[in-house]
């Protein structure tokens, strides 16, 4: 019976200036509730007090009874986000080209043809993520959605220990700090056979990270194989995904964690029937991702290259659909991982 | 198959899934497509019900997490030879590994050697060998087992040539009507390497450049298939597949790497988890792991004898950056 002991709580008892008290008790507004659930230019004509001061009255009124919006200024998320330090990928590069590294808060999408290094990536992320404040990481845990089986733990545990011995050699990390055992303990594995235990795992994320809320980053490789087959249904397959887009960006946000799905290419025809490459699940699944990273090799498959073809972040106008942002010469494979930017 | 598990059987009450399929939604796949708005106005049932019996649905539905240090040992195929020192173990159980090249650089010597190592010596049991192209040949084996592995005693080859299982089926539409034999198979005959020799031939046979959707669409789901198999049961999955010509020859193969690129177009490359390339340059027969997920990109030069496939292990080389 909390709210009706509030709505009886006398207006007097707010901190509203006299004038206005003694306007409102002598028209007969003498209780909470009898003012909560006025609109302001009821309160202002009934009462013959002013739009603004009716505006305060009810904000102070409706506040302790939660009835308010939870909005933000601008600044505020300004701050929030540079707060938010972003995920390097320990490639210079690809820092560069995404402002420091993978976002929180964001989905970012990565597609490329096959063998080409997007399972490397986010592999490579998934042990960033957990680097140690002092070596730039945020110290956070990891999620890894497999739908394809190619999560492989011998390749994890080889870059884990190049990036360790780069974080004590190249930032003088303390030994103690940061250890392998550390770093294969807190990544989670869910390996996903079928879409529907694709979308299960989604849906179950939210409660999961209720008892893990360390965890900064969530990765599905890929998010595109399952819906390849089992959805022949394009209009239902476009649904789906809207789903699972709309729980993973609101996990994001809510828990400040990065969100990176991998994605396949396929061909396109256009009008003339002239085949071309691009990342598949359709163009409206294009617009789920705030960013979309596309790896490729250069023609003489002696490196590769990684493309940003949208971001939100970038100047007005230079980011038109599916132009190329900016490009940039990427990573050589090497035993260590990407550690060695070309 | 989640996919088409049945609502009752995951300890729904009864008079909930009677009213769900009143409304045609019988299986998981129904009900997790739909949002729990659409349920509402379908089933007539109430919000907190439904977000309670999709609570009940996705736990039962969705895989636990494992922790790493359980995947840290994967378990390999082996060819018994410099081969798997190459490939850092050899053939890893669980995955697609995909051998492409030309007619004639040997795929089909690799998947005979791989049949009867693991049949030599393998931990596990039995092999099946799927051949569309009619290339299997038994007496190669035999011959593989004298020079390579220096078997000479009846009673060996006898027993190990037993585990071979092979079947020929006609057509893609064969194997994936048969995917649920192929598990009974694989269980009662404890088979730890299945081999499709060649997945190129059967697809390209049975689907022309017209069919190219219906093709991807097969192709994906027989590839999921073979996925959940190799992670059900532990095992290994190898495929073979044909070459096209790479359509801009700008770069002649100025330092060593390929100039022709393995077929049926660039999504089933997602679809497998690694492929080995063998091609010819510089007038040599090569390797090439073209895509894995642990070992960075390799080309090493071999050539074929009386005992199968040989690297040459002293011209083992990194890519020719």
């Amino acid at each position: 019976m909390a709210t009706s002991i509030t709505n009886s709580r006398p207006i007097c008892t707010y901190p509203i200036p006299m004038s206005i008290q003694s306007k409102l008790s002598k028209a007969g507004f003498l209780t909470t509730g009898s003012v909560a659930n006025l609109r302001p230019s009821e309160l202002s004509s009934s009462a013959e007090i002013s739009l603004e001061d009716a505006a305060d009255v009810l904000d102070l009124v409706r506040k302790p009874n939660g009835l308010f919006l939870e909005t933000k200024t601008a600044l505020e998320i300004l701050r929030e986000e540079q707060r938010n330090y972003p995920i390097v990928t320990m490639s210079q590069n690809i820092d560069k080209i995404l402002n420091g590294g993978v976002p929180l808060a964001k989905i970012t999408e990565i597609s490329g043809i096959a063998g080409v290094g997007k399972t490397q990536l986010c592999l490579q992320l998934c042990v960033t993520v957990q680097m140690p404040e002092e070596c730039g990481g945020l110290k956070g845990h990891a999620v890894y959605i497999d739908t394809e089986g190619s999560f492989n733990a011998s390749r994890l545990q080889d870059m884990s220990q190049a990036c360790i011995e780069h974080c004590r050699n190249a930032m003088n990390l303390a030994a103690e700090n940061w250890n392998l055992a550390s770093i294969t303990e807190n990544i989670f594995v869910f390996r996903c056979k079928e879409v529907t235990e694709l979308l299960s795992c989604v849906m179950i994320l939210k409660e999961f990270l209720k008892t893990h809320d360390q965890v900064k980053l969530i990765v599905i490789d890929s998010l595109a194989f399952h819906f390849r087959h089992d959805m022949e249904n394009a209009a239902l397959r476009s649904r789906v995904l809207h789903k699972i887009a709309a729980e993973l960006a609101r996990l994001a946000v809510e828990s400040k964690l990065a969100v990176v799905v991998t994605n396949q290419m396929t061909t396109k025809f256009d009008s003339k029937g002239q085949g071309r490459l691009t990342p598949a699940l359709g163009t409206s699944w294009g617009h789920a991702p705030t960013f979309r990273l596309i790896l490729d090799w250069d023609p003489s498959r002696s490196f590769r290259w990684a493309t940003l073809i949208k971001s939100s972040s970038l100047p007005p106008g230079s980011a038109p659909y599916q132009k190329i942002a900016r490009v940039v010469k990427l990573y050589r494979f090497s035993n260590q991982g990407y550690l060695f930017p070309y | 198959m989640t996919n088409n598990l049945k609502l009752k059987a995951i300890g729904l009450p009864t008079a909930i899934t009677d009213k769900l399929a009143n409304h045609s939604i019988i299986t998981v796949q129904d009900y997790l497509t739909l949002n729990l708005i659409e349920l509402q106005r379908k089933t007539g049932l109430t919000y907190q019900k439904l977000s309670s019996i999709s609570e009940n649905v996705n736990k039962f539905i969705a895989p636990l997490g494992i922790s790493v240090n359980r995947l840290l040992q994967p378990s390999h195929v082996l060819f018994n030879d410099d081969l798997d020192t190459f490939l850092k173990g050899g053939i890893t159980c669980g995955h697609i590994t995909e051998f492409s090249g030309a007619p004639g650089l040997g795929k089909t010597q690799l998947c005979l050697q791989l049949a009867l190592s693991n049949a030599l010596y393998g931990k596990v049991n039995g092999v099946l060998y799927i051949d569309s192209e009619g290339a299997f040949s038994a007496s190669r084996l035999l011959d593989i087992a004298v020079h390579k592995y220096g078997i000479a005693t009846e009673k060996n080859i006898q027993s190990s040539l037993n585990k071979i299982h092979l079947w020929r089926p006609c057509s893609l539409k064969e194997i994936v009507d048969n995917l649920i034999s192929i598990e009974v198979l694989v269980v009662k005959e404890h088979i730890g390497l299945l081999i499709i020799d060649s997945m190129g031939s059967i697809v390209r046979r049975d689907f022309g450049v017209e069919k190219s959707i219906e093709r991807g669409a097969q192709m994906c789901s027989l590839s999921s298939s073979l996925k959940r198999i190799a992670h059900d049961f532990n095992l290994a999955v190898v495929v073979t597949n044909h070459v096209t010509a790479k359509v801009e020859p700008t770069l002649t193969n100025f330092n060593g790497q390929p100039t022709s690129i393995p077929a049926l177009g660039p999504s089933w490359s997602h679809w497998i988890n690694s492929r080995l390339h063998l091609f010819i340059a510089q007038n040599k027969r090569r390797l090439m792991v073209s895509k894995s997920p642990e070992i960075p990109e390799l080309i090493v030069d071999y050539c074929i004898s009386k005992g199968g496939l040989d690297i040459q292990c002293e011209t083992c080389s990194s890519p020719a950056y």
